[in-house]
């Protein structure tokens, strides 16, 4: 994700630009980065609060808007912050409509895995022989964010910013102000949960 | 360090997901674009100069929960002591205070009406009819008198009697203001007219007293028929303030009048009261007729009826004058006529 042309500024150097005045560097800094910042928030806070996606969003960016006189370069990139930071806003309105946020406890226990033997996916369709087709790939990204769903918060967010932000684990640990072996069993905990819940839709090598 | 490799099935899933390209709404875009326009337009924020103890000693005394409560009640109680010990104009005269008397001094009181008298209506009262009317008006205004003024107690017998001293006069009020009414009318169509009027004038001189007394800034001056308060003559007031009846008072050419009571005095002297100013000249003047004033067998001093005023020379101290009304003074004597 990180495909910034040499020739284009650097988040960073944006943000200093926009913090000395320049709104134009903030009007790019969000064309860079809202439409992932948004599908991030929108599946971090799932189908069950999917309407307070647009407050978290627009609260995320102006939190970084008022911050612009306080930011500073450190080890993440600017990215990471903006979602780290969109990640502390979905936590508190998912607190604040009740939710349960913790499920860590699991952690201490092996991942989840099927069954051997079971045929735990064997209800899902199979996957066709031209994996390559759209549909399919279709129907397994709305399968994922199905599975998602059921994933708690913390196991949630390690495995978007890894998937989908690029960040390695000692980033993500950092960024989500956890410790690296905490970040590494979130991590690993949705990535089993996650092919077991996507069953048909992965190749049976890799369940196993 | 990165220890785990992304699992490229599930990543390429994420991105073929229906939401893949969801992006925020154009409105929400448009708002959080146009707050940071604004907010770069804005000033950077003023840093805050340290402020000094006192001011911050301010900031915490003004923002404590309590402070405004604080203030008022000490407002409030500022308020209170003020109303008790200022005693508000007006709360004062809404309530009868009855002060008591310092000493008795019964002719003080019943006279202090005469005092006012004008005097230029007494002209043509007789001699009996003066001290009657004064003692009707008396009972009129007493109880007025009792409520607002240092008042003694209508009998001045009673300080005698307490005092063990043989009582000369029976009947209290009518003694104690009058000449003895034993004084034969010497002109009996005249009394009730001049009784009349005098009884309204002293009604007067009454209602313009208590008037006085009700108006709280002349009740700050010393009023000027109290001998106590502002008299000219303060030795005058020791011997005829306690002049009774046990005193004996003779005259010294007796001539067609008969010696006086002590209550002829007293309301005599009364009647002078805030007019005394200490003596230039101790002779008396030409016509005056003396009176000398006696208590058990020790001289108390010497009243000259002069014709326009009284002059009192006590025994012990200088003299002192009185103007008063010649025919005042020639009614007032003709009642002591025999």
């Amino acid at each position: 994700m990180k495909q910034e042309a040499v020739t284009e500024p650097t988040d960073d150097q944006l943000m200093r630009s926009f913090a000395a005045g320049d709104t134009r560097a903030f009007d790019q800094l969000y064309q860079r980065h809202q439409a992932a910042l948004y599908r991030f928030v929108r599946r971090l806070l799932g189908r069950a609060a999917a309407t307070q996606a647009d407050e978290v969003f627009q609260d995320t960016w102006l939190r970084a808007i008022q911050a612009r006189h306080t930011w500073r370069p450190q080890g993440a990139t600017w990215r990471t912050w903006l979602f780290t930071l969109a990640h502390h806003r979905a936590v508190d309105c998912l607190r604040k409509l009740g939710r349960e946020l913790s499920l860590d406890k699991d952690e201490e226990s092996p991942p989840w895995e099927p069954a051997a033997g079971a045929d735990a996916w064997s209800s899902w369709p199979a996957a066709t022989a031209d994996a390559e087709d759209q549909v399919f790939w279709r129907a397994a990204g709305q399968r994922l964010l199905d599975c998602l769903d059921g994933l708690p918060l913390p196991q949630k967010t390690a495995f978007l910013l890894h998937h989908e932000d690029g960040l390695a684990v000692d980033e993500l640990a950092r960024a989500l102000e956890v410790g690296f072996e905490t970040a590494k069993t979130r991590l690993r905990y949705a990535m089993s949960k996650l092919r077991s819940c996507m069953g048909a839709y992965l190749p049976q090598q890799v369940v196993g | 360090m990165n220890t785990i490799a992304p699992d490229e099935h599930l990543r390429k899933a994420l991105r073929h997901a229906p939401d893949a390209e969801l992006a925020a709404p154009p409105e929400l875009s448009a708002q959080i674009l146009a707050a940071a326009h604004r907010s770069a337009d804005e000033a950077p924020a003023p840093v805050k100069l340290p402020q000094s103890r006192w001011k911050r000693w301010q900031q915490r005394l003004w923002t404590a929960p309590g402070a405004s409560a604080a203030f008022a009640t000490v407002l409030m109680a500022g308020f209170i002591v003020l109303l008790w010990r200022g005693e508000v104009p007006g709360s004062a005269t809404d309530e009868p205070v009855v002060r008591q008397a310092v000493a008795p001094k019964p002719a003080t009181a019943s006279v202090e009406g005469p005092a006012l008298v004008d005097f230029a209506a007494q002209e043509t009262q007789s001699p009996q009819a003066a001290p009657e009317a004064a003692k009707r008006t008396l009972r009129r205004v007493a109880p007025q008198q009792q409520s607002e003024e240092v008042v003694a107690p209508p009998v001045d017998t009673t300080a005698d009697a307490a005092a063990g001293r043989p009582t000369a006069v029976p009947s209290a009020p009518t003694v104690q203001l009058a000449p003895p009414a034993a004084a034969p009318p010497p002109a009996a169509e005249v009394p009730a007219k001049a009784a009349g009027d005098s009884a309204r004038s002293m009604r007067q001189a009454a209602d313009a007293q208590r008037a006085e007394s009700s108006n709280p800034v002349a009740r700050t001056r010393p009023a000027p028929s109290r001998l106590s308060a502002a008299a000219p003559a303060p030795a005058l007031e020791p011997s005829i303030g306690s002049a009774h009846a046990g005193d004996t008072w003779s005259w010294q050419n007796p001539g067609l009048w008969r010696n006086p009571e002590s209550a002829w005095v007293q309301a005599l002297m009364a009647a002078a009261e805030g007019r005394w100013a200490p003596a230039t000249d101790n002779t008396p003047a030409a016509g005056a007729t003396q009176l000398s004033g006696q208590r058990a067998g020790a001289a108390l001093g010497s009243i000259w009826l002069e014709p326009e005023g009284v002059l009192w020379c006590a025994a012990a101290s200088a003299c002192q004058r009185a103007p008063l009304p010649a025919p005042f003074l020639r009614n007032w004597l003709a009642s002591l006529m025999r």
